[in-house]
């Protein structure tokens, strides 16, 4: 933290401020908390320079008076869980615990998060993941936080455990550029509702896994998803064609699992086919589009041609 | 090319013949000179500006004083330019503010800092003084993978940070200075150590 660069430093604490940042950039953050206690004028530094940290995930869990927080970090990864006790909160972390009378375990746990995202410039993240309950008070509570601070989560994946309409309010606060893969297990089948289509969070993410929930929205809010995995209620006829139409067209689609509770019958649109499945060209004529129906399961699969029986034919 | 080979020369110790190109030379602050070929000087933003301004020709390398290099002495200096000349005529990174960056160590940057903490922490210095982007970045992500998984008491002997007593004298040191913000954290520290000297996280 030396102020000029006149003299070598004999120690971490006598860096110039420019290469000092540069190595607490690269410690991650759970050897930074350990930094803090080593000495004061670090603490002071790390505290006050808003220092870059790279967070490879954070995991949220809310529970029935309970909070869990998890953040992994330069591969090592900080546990905590706060839960409610009398009228205080428990602290757990590590194989330590501490007791916080008069204090809320919702409010303790949204400020380690304020804390994380005050003290450093968090960068992207890997991977987030909440899971919650039908008490939506928390992530309102982190919501509000990241509203009035502006911050704005560059997350590459997000994996949601709740309602739709608490995933509809959290989206926004994703960077849509950044977000890519989003995650859905859905704890309550909501009516019909297409806000979360909205948004382009959804319309900008290329991976999609939704479990439990089954839509009963059009099909074409998913047709550009590179790797989807979804229930639907009903598919129709205009379904199949309009996902035969896009997924033969698109030269980055992969694959889709699609589940359904009705369908119309696939032979009706694709031609009959003794074994349930269908081979179309893709309009890059090195892929073909793999369908296969197996009571109510589709897949589709764009193969290299090679691999498929078209080439035989070549 | 291993650390040993790389073509920086000690010209008190010079025993091989210097490739004929450009080259400059250079005087650590106790009195060891160096020739640095003009390519590999690049790497240094700092140095490549001066030896740009200076305007040097073969013969005034020869014949003026080498270029001194006040701050920095002999054994670091020596590293530095073993660093460069390995290096020479790769792309210098551009800083695009976007820290952390992803830095990987080669192998020869690797054994180049299998020296002691101390001498690691002056060569980190020197690369910051001179400006030579990447060894700053490789060198800065050594000392920071120094650090995993170790507790604080490990990490003061690891850092070579200053005693407790030390520590007192850079609080009486901070308070003078008057900044609102160190006594807070001052508070906050002894806090914590009180709890049992680990951070929640």
């Amino acid at each position: 933290m030396s102020s000029s660069a006149t003299t070598s430093p004999v120690s971490l604490v006598d860096m110039p401020e420019l290469p000092l940042k540069h190595i607490l950039s690269y410690v991650g953050f759970r050897s930074l908390q350990s930094l803090r206690l080593v000495s004061k004028p670090l603490c002071q530094f790390i505290d006050t320079k808003k220092l870059h940290v790279q967070i490879d995930y954070i995991k949220i869990k809310t529970y029935q008076r309970g909070v869990e927080l998890k953040l992994k970090s330069c591969g090592l990864v900080s546990h905590l869980e706060m839960k409610m006790q009398g009228e205080g909160t428990n602290v757990s972390f590590g194989d330590k615990s501490r007791y916080y009378g008069n204090t809320d375990y919702l409010g303790f746990s949204v400020n380690l998060l304020k804390y994380v995202f005050n003290t450093y410039t968090v960068h992207t993240q890997k991977r987030l993941e909440y899971s919650g309950g039908e008490d939506s008070t928390f992530l309102e509570m982190f919501q509000t936080f990241l509203s009035e601070q502006r911050i704005i989560l560059r997350v590459f994946e997000l994996s949601f455990r709740g309602f739709e309409q608490q995933a509809v309010r959290f989206l926004p606060f994703f960077d849509s550029n950044t977000l890519k893969s989003l995650i859905f297990n859905w704890i309550f089948i909501d009516e019909l509702n297409f806000d979360l289509m909205l948004l382009e969070q959804w319309k900008k993410a290329r991976f999609l896994f939704s479990d439990q929930k089954i839509f009963r929205v059009p099909i074409q809010h998913f047709g550009h998803f590179e790797t989807a995995n979804f229930y639907m209620q009903n598919i129709t006829a205009q379904d199949l064609l309009h996902l035969k139409e896009k997924y033969t067209q698109s030269p980055v689609f992969s694959i889709a699992n699609i589940y359904c509770e009705r369908s119309v019958s696939p032979d009706q649109v694709y031609g009959e086919s003794e074994e349930n499945e269908w081979i179309f060209r893709c309009s890059d004529p090195n892929y073909a589009l793999i369908i296969d129906y197996f009571y109510g399961y589709y897949r589709y699969c764009r193969t290299h041609i090679s691999d498929t029986t078209l080439s035989a034919f070549e | 090319m291993s650390v040993e080979n790389a073509p920086v020369v000690d010209v008190d110790e010079a025993a091989i013949p210097v490739e004929k190109k450009m080259y400059y030379r250079f005087e650590s602050n106790d009195k060891k000179e160096f020739r640095v070929s003009e390519l590999a000087i690049q790497q240094s933003e700092t140095l490549n500006r001066l030896v740009e301004a200076m305007g040097y020709t073969s013969e005034d390398v020869e014949n003026k004083p080498a270029i001194a290099i006040e701050n920095i002495d002999g054994k670091t200096l020596k590293l530095v330019f073993q660093w460069c000349e390995h290096h020479k005529g790769e792309a210098i990174p551009v800083d695009d503010g976007s820290v952390p960056k992803i830095v990987e160590i080669p192998e020869f940057d690797a054994k180049l800092m299998d020296i002691d903490n101390g001498l690691l922490f002056k060569l980190i210095w020197a690369a910051d003084y001179l400006n030579i982007v990447q060894l700053l970045n490789v060198s800065c992500k050594k000392v920071a993978n120094m650090a995993q998984g170790k507790t604080p008491a490990q990490l003061r002997r690891v850092y070579l940070l200053p005693s407790d007593e030390e520590d007192e004298a850079a609080k009486r040191a901070a308070q003078e200075a008057q900044d609102p913000r160190a006594r807070e954290v001052e508070e906050e520290f002894e806090e914590r150590k009180r709890q049992g000297g680990n951070s929640f996280f």
